[in-house]
This record gives structure tokens, sequence and C-alpha cells, in this order.
């Protein structure tokens, strides 16, 4: 049987619609557990009490928007660097810009045992301070990998491994300097946690996120050239190397907002790519909203089984989604290394 | 009627002025229960570890890594918190849903002790209980200052030993206190918290004897710990006079201090002997 090229157009735009509402749904019934579900048994089908509407208004609604803003950002950076790296193992840690974070969020902890803060200081300490610290590792990535020339991607992948090699050895040595306690909230940190998240907070990081998935979408089509080849793009007219410093920033932006308020949420940025490339294709188009709403959801029910295993206590975040994606991380080489063989 | 016995029982089950309690904070737990005054905890937090009867009660997380529902769940009124707790986020929202919350400091002297038993005592209302239990703490550290003397004797008390090295007790922790108390010499005091150290200062240092967190060695015998190269050097010059002890007991700074003091005391008589 033939089909013209209309016909194909609609079935494969009804596939479309049909993932995207499916993914609607599903983002849908994680927003209703992350609202209904917690330490505290809610019946939201009766009278609220103050309490409850409370607990549901002022601690579960920003905790369900900042893990849907972060996850649909993670995913979504993760997305563009596969991209520009050509490099199906890419997420935003391979840049170093998270391990800057969590050095000066560490350094932060560490001083905080030294020198005498506010409580009202100490809510903005360890953000700020990881978010600087991401902001040098930009930097640092910046000059490295070459702001002003081409910007080589061996070099640039290169440059992220250093950096956080760097970072690693540093928080050795506070690791070191540390006492117990302050190794253990260190530890504590780097496992992330949706726990104490507010609106300013949750708002802050869906307005950069939103920024972010503007700047993506905008540039899709130049992002798909890029991805064929960097000659390839440049012969259709796309000024890669400022592209790749577009994207680069960006990525390292929504990375530090996501992970100077919540700790590292690991693997969701390889992990997610590679779950909705098997769902929608490789086209970008369909991949970024694709992206944005496995992300999202994907980050949200982590959340909400990282508040509901062990009650009243809360499993760190980053350990579920980890336990997630390492065993994924490893199908995804064994999967590269037989593919290698065979060529 | 029935309005009336259930008023009675919760009067009766409830002393006066007496808050359902979280305590998030070993030290500040087991103060709680040295008071009596376990009956108003409806939560404790994962460093709470003794006595026993603490790990029975719900757990909301450890006590710097807090989440605000997870408080709630066990409907506390007051949180007492040592020094430290957080996030600091969580605390603010947990006050503003109308928690109480003391934060009291952790101790790191004798002096500091009897006054986080104190706040403690005011806090639970078993002020009475407060002053008996500084009192009784008082007499024992009294007590343990008319045994025979041991000072200028040398100690060293090891958090780990084995193949990953050896992690010892320098200043500014308890087992440093105890020593201090008995006028021991500690090779590493110079070293502040716990640190690596390597096998040869311990073997040069030849303290006489060692004291080695039971909660490390899992079911290891002391003359297979001895036998270790990291020890072996040590044990060859002066013996296996390597002691496990009770982890707990040695590494906060709790109501079973004199306990502790007099049982390091005890080890380096019978070692004398």
């Amino acid at each position: 049987m033939q089909i013209d090229i209309a016909q194909w157009r609609a079935i494969h735009n009804q596939r479309q619609r049909f993932i995207y509402g499916w993914l609607a749904a599903l983002l849908a019934t994680a927003l209703v557990l992350s609202l209904t579900q917690g330490a505290i048994h809610i019946n939201v089908f009766d009278s609220l009490s103050e309490l409850h509407q409370r607990v549901i208004s002022e601690i579960r609604a920003p905790r369900a928007l900042m893990t849907m803003a972060t996850g649909a950002g993670l995913a979504i950076c993760g997305l563009v660097l596969q991209a520009m790296c050509r490099n199906p193992l890419a997420d935003p840690g391979l840049v170093g810009v998270a391990q800057g974070a969590a050095l000066f969020a560490s350094l932060a902890i560490l001083l905080s045992g030294f020198i005498v803060i506010s409580p009202l200081e100490s809510l903005f300490f360890v953000p700020t301070m990881a978010f600087i610290g991401a902001a040098i590792a930009l930097f640092l990535l910046l000059v490295i990998a070459g702001y002003r020339e081409t910007m080589n991607t061996l070099v640039l992948i290169l440059t992220g491994v250093a950096i956080n090699a760097g970072a690693a050895t540093l928080l050795g040595l506070i690791t070191f300097i540390a006492d117990d306690n302050t190794l253990r909230l260190i530890t504590f940190w780097q496992m992330g946690s949706y726990s104490g998240i507010d609106w300013p907070k949750a708002f802050l990081a869906t307005a950069i996120v939103a920024v972010a998935i503007g700047i993506f979408w905008r540039q899709a089509n130049a992002i798909m050239l890029l991805q064929i080849g960097e000659k390839h793009a440049e012969y259709q007219g796309v000024d890669v190397t400022r592209l790749k410093q577009t994207l680069l920033i960006t990525v390292a932006i929504v990375t530090a907002v996501s992970v100077c308020f919540t700790g590292i949420v690991g693997f969701v940025g390889l992990v997610v790519p590679h779950i909705c490339r098997m769902l929608a294709g490789t086209q970008l188009r369909i991949l970024l909203p694709t992206v944005v709403l496995v992300g999202a959801a994907l980050v949200t029910f982590a959340d909400v089984a990282a508040r509901i295993v062990i009650i009243p206590a809360e499993l760190p975040i980053g350990l579920l989604t980890s336990a997630l994606g390492v065993p994924f991380f490893l199908w995804l080489i064994l999967r590269e290394k037989r593919k290698f063989s065979r060529d | 009627m029935r309005r009336f016995f259930i008023l009675c029982f919760a009067c009766c089950s409830l002393s006066v002025g007496a808050e359902k309690l979280v305590s998030a904070g070993g030290s500040l737990t087991e103060i709680i229960f040295a008071l009596g005054a376990d009956d108003q905890l409806v939560g404790v937090d994962s460093s709470s570890v003794y006595p026993l009867a603490a790990q029975e009660l719900p757990n909301v997380g450890y006590y710097r890594a807090l989440n605000v529902e997870g408080l709630l769940s066990v409907e506390p009124q007051r949180l007492l918190l040592l020094n430290g707790a957080g996030p600091q986020a969580v605390l603010n929202q947990a006050e503003s849903l109308g928690l109480d919350i003391t934060v009291i400091n952790n101790p790191k002297s004798i002096e500091g002790l009897y006054i986080t038993i104190e706040e403690v005592a005011n806090a639970t209302h078993k002020v009475d209980q407060g002053e008996q239990l500084i009192s009784q703490i008082r007499g024992a550290l009294q007590s343990i200052d008319e045994l025979s003397s041991v000072a200028g004797k040398s100690a060293v008390f090891l958090m780990s030993a084995g193949e990953r090295g050896l992690v010892a007790a320098g200043e500014n922790t308890t087992p440093q206190l105890i020593f201090d108390q008995l006028a021991l010499v500690n090779p590493f005091s110079s070293l502040e918290g716990f640190k690596s150290v390597s096998a040869e200062v311990l073997a040069n240092a030849k303290p006489d004897i060692i004291l080695l967190a039971s909660h490390t060695t899992g079911d290891t015998s002391v003359e297979d710990l001895c036998a270790d190269p990291q020890l072996a050097i040590w044990a060859s010059k002066n013996g296996c006079q390597l002691h496990k002890v009770d982890s707990l007991q040695f590494l906060g700074l709790t109501p079973r201090l004199p306990a502790a003091i007099e049982h390091t005391h005890n080890l380096l008589v019978n070692h004398a002997n």
C-alpha cells in the first residue's frame, strides 16, 4: 500500500498529538500526586482544615512547580548538550557547572561552621555560593574552550572533564577539613532535595527555565543542522560559534539555578532525552516539547516517591534519579559498544 | 458524661504544660529520656539512637536535613532542635505553620552539658528532674576524681582501624574531653576533630591503651585487629591493649559521660596491674 506525503503527514501529526496528549496526562497525574501525597494524609475530597490548605498551598504546590521546572530544565539541557556535542552520553554534569556549584555549596556549608550568619542570611548563603561556583565553572569553560575563537566540541568536553576533576579535588580537600556533621550535610546536599522550596525560588527557576526553552525552541532548526555537522551548519548559514556560546551559557544558567536550590539531581539530563527519542524519534522540534514533559513528570514522580517511601523522613531525590539513571547509563554504554563492534 | 471522662483522661495523661515534642539531635533525645520526659516525644531524628526506645519512635530524618511535612505528620507542638538543625527554609516553613521551635546549643564541655540539660529540662517542664540529673553527674564526676590517679598515661581513640587506615580523635571531640578529665596524654590532640593518622606515628607514640569505636569493627576479634598491619607494630611493642568501646557512649556528650570516663579509668588501671 502506498501513501502520499499528505497522508503520511496526517498520520505523523496524529501520532505526535497522541504522544503529547499521553505525556500531558502523565504530567497531570504527577502534579495531582505531588499535591495530594506526602507525609501528612490529606483527603482532598473532604473539607480541608486550615493546616491542610496551607500544607498544599505553601509546601506542596511550590515544590511541585520547582520539580516540574527543574526536571524540564535539566532534561532539555541534556538534549541540547547531546545535540551540540554530538555525543549521546553528554549531560549538564559533563561541562563541570554542577560540580562547580557543588564545590562552592560545600565551601559555604563548611564556612557556616566558622562564621556567624543570621538565619535570614543562611537561607541564601548556600544557594548564592552554589550559583557563584557554577558561574566560575562556566567562566573557566568559556575561557579555556575558547569564547572568542571557534569553539571545538572535543576541547569543550575535555575542559568540562578537567573542571570536574579540579572541583572534585578541591571538594576532597573540603571533605578532609570538615567535621563529621558538616561532612554529612555536604553529602546530603550533593544527593539533592526539594525540601524547603518556597514560591519565590520556584517562580525564579520556572521563569529561567521558560526563557531557556524559548531560546532552544527558536534555535531548534540551527541545532538540528549543528547535529548533522558543524561544516554542514556553516554552509547553511548558521553562525556555529555564536550558536554554541548561546546554547552553552543558557545550559549553564539553567543548571546553576536548578542545582543551587535543590542540590544535584543526577542523570535526568542524560536519561530523559534517550527515553524521549525512543518515544518520539529524533526530530528536534518534536523532541523538545517531549523532553520538557517527560523531564517534568519524571522528577515530579521521583520527588513524590522520595517523600512517601520512608515517612516521616525523606529520601534524597538524587538517590532515586541515580537509581534509575545508572542502570540506564550502563545499558546505553553496552548498546554503544555493540554498535561500535558491528562497525 | 462521655465528654467528662475524655477530659479527665486528657488531664491525667498530660502533665501541666507538657507539649508534644519532636527531638532532633541525639544528645537532646538522650537527655529527654534521662529526664523521664520521653512520654512527650512524638518523633525523633535519625541521630537519636540511644536509648533503644528512641528508635521505636517515628523517625523524621537526619536533624540537618529535615522536611516540613515529615515534621508536621507526627503532629508535634514544639520542635526541640540541636543547633545546626535545618535547613533554615524548612524551619521557617514549620514556624509559619504554627510549630514552636526551641534551638539548643550542642554541648562542647561538661559545663555546656549542664546548660544543655537545664535548657531541655525547661523546655520539657522537668526543671526538678533536670537539677537532679545535673547533681547526679556532678557527684559521679567527683567520685571519679577520688579514684586512683592515671594521670600522665597515654591513650588514643580510633574511630576506625583497618585496611583503609586509622582515623583518630583529636581536639574538640568527646574522647579528648574524657582523656582531659583523667589527665591522659593523647598523642593526636594537636589534630582538630577526627583525622586520618599514619600507623608509623601511632607506633612511635606508643599509647598505653587504644579505644576503638565498636560500630566500625563488627565481629572482628581484638586479636585479629591487633594483627592488622596498621596496629601490628604498636601491638608488638605494647601488647594488644586494644579495647572496643560503645561508640554512642564515647562519641556524644550526654548524661552517660561519667560512665565513659570511669570505663576508661578502669581499663588503664587494669592495664597497669
